[in-house]
């Protein structure tokens, strides 16, 4: 019996990822974000996190981008802060555990420069966000580096006493660094 | 560098000595109390108070050295047994010892562990180092090991300074406590 259903699972992994012309190589991306907190930046990263993009510089009329974050790979630099990043007031992410990112756009600027534009789902909660993009090929990679600025509490993301901005600030500066293997379609 | 040294302490001297003693009494209880508090903004506040002062402490101390190097500060009664001569001195460079490390410990701490000190919320302070987790355990520890010495010294420096006043009933006190002084000496 688990013979099958093991091979049926390498099938669907095989052509998961034969769908799909790039892969993300998450030892050499990064997630990070930087926010304020009592008036200095503190930064933080996700470790976790799945992307399904498709995306040739050249056609960026055509690109796909979806990615999914793992928000238990929260890191704010301490292990209370993570733990409390985690609870109800901040993520919740026992009832909300995945963040998503689907471009909607993605516009040439020229010189490798892009902007994109997507929306991100944070606890439910969902927001057209964008940012600029930078493209650089290097042989069979494509990396992709950019930002993307989004305000806490659009997202419910610190509720009750941590609303207060003066503490942890509204503003908050994600930025990626995704690189892709392979061709796009 | 022969020098005359002055007869009493002076005004700044005095004053400078009994505001970083206020400070020290006030940065050392909101460690205390920030401790074993949840996370919350209101441990936030409590801590940033704690390093505003902590580094205000700090200032004052060199400000403090700085002064006595220029002016000078009276000796000790010679008239006093000179291990008790030898041993205040001790106390005294000590105490001025750690008025520096003990600040500058928690300043390294805090770039170590990721948040950068920002005066007040107005002055932002450079990071000593990196960001390391294990240097931020390590400047921890030795942080508080520091304090609990601070705390024993100046125990120790304080219940002196009490028993020259009531049991010898000489001038020591009243050095730092114009208002002490007799009338008949």
């Amino acid at each position: 019996m688990i013979k099958p259903l093991v091979l049926a699972t390498l099938l669907l992994g095989a052509a998961g990822t034969s769908a799909a012309a790039q892969t993300l190589a998450p030892g050499k991306s990064s997630l990070e974000f930087t926010f304020s907190q009592m008036g200095g930046k503190v930064d933080g990263n996700f470790k976790g996190y799945t992307g399904k993009i498709n995306f040739d510089p050249a056609k960026p009329e055509k690109a796909q981008a979806q990615l999914e974050v793992d928000l238990n790979t929260i890191d704010v630099g301490g292990a209370d802060g993570n733990a409390e990043a985690k609870k109800k007031a901040w993520f919740n992410v026992a009832a909300f555990p995945k963040a998503t990112f689907t471009a909607t756009s993605v516009k040439a600027l020229g010189s490798g420069k892009f902007d994109v534009k997507g929306k991100l789902t944070i606890k439910g909660i969902s927001r057209d966000v964008g940012g600029p993009l930078t493209a650089t090929q290097s042989g069979d990679q494509l990396e992709l580096k950019g930002s993307v600025a989004v305000k806490r509490l659009a997202f419910q993301l610190g509720e009750g006493a941590w609303a207060d901005t003066d503490t942890v600030g509204d503003d908050v500066t994600i930025r990626y660094k995704l690189v892709l293997i392979g061709k796009a379609d | 560098m022969s020098r005359t040294r002055p007869e009493h302490y002076d005004g700044l001297q005095i004053l400078l000595h009994w505001g970083v003693a206020l400070l020290i009494a006030g940065v050392f209880s909101l460690a205390l109390i920030f401790d074993d508090m949840p996370l919350s903004p209101a441990k936030f506040g409590l801590i940033s108070w704690h390093k505003w002062l902590g580094i205000t402490v700090l200032a004052l101390a060199v400000l403090r050295l700085a002064w006595r190097g220029i002016r000078g500060a009276p000796a000790a009664d010679t008239s006093l047994p000179a291990w008790q001569r030898g041993l205040a001195t001790g106390v005294h460079h000590l105490l001025y010892l750690l008025m520096i490390a003990l600040p500058l410990a928690g300043w390294l701490m805090s770039s170590a562990k990721g948040y950068s000190v920002v005066l007040f919320g107005k002055i932002p302070l450079p990071d000593l180092v990196g960001k390391d987790e294990a240097l931020g355990h390590l400047l921890k520890e030795a942080h508080e090991l520091m304090a609990w010495t601070l705390l024993v010294l100046v125990a120790l420096h304080a219940a002196a300074a009490i028993k020259h006043h009531v049991i010898d009933k000489d001038t020591t006190l009243a050095r730092m406590l114009p208002f002490l002084r007799r009338k008949t000496s």
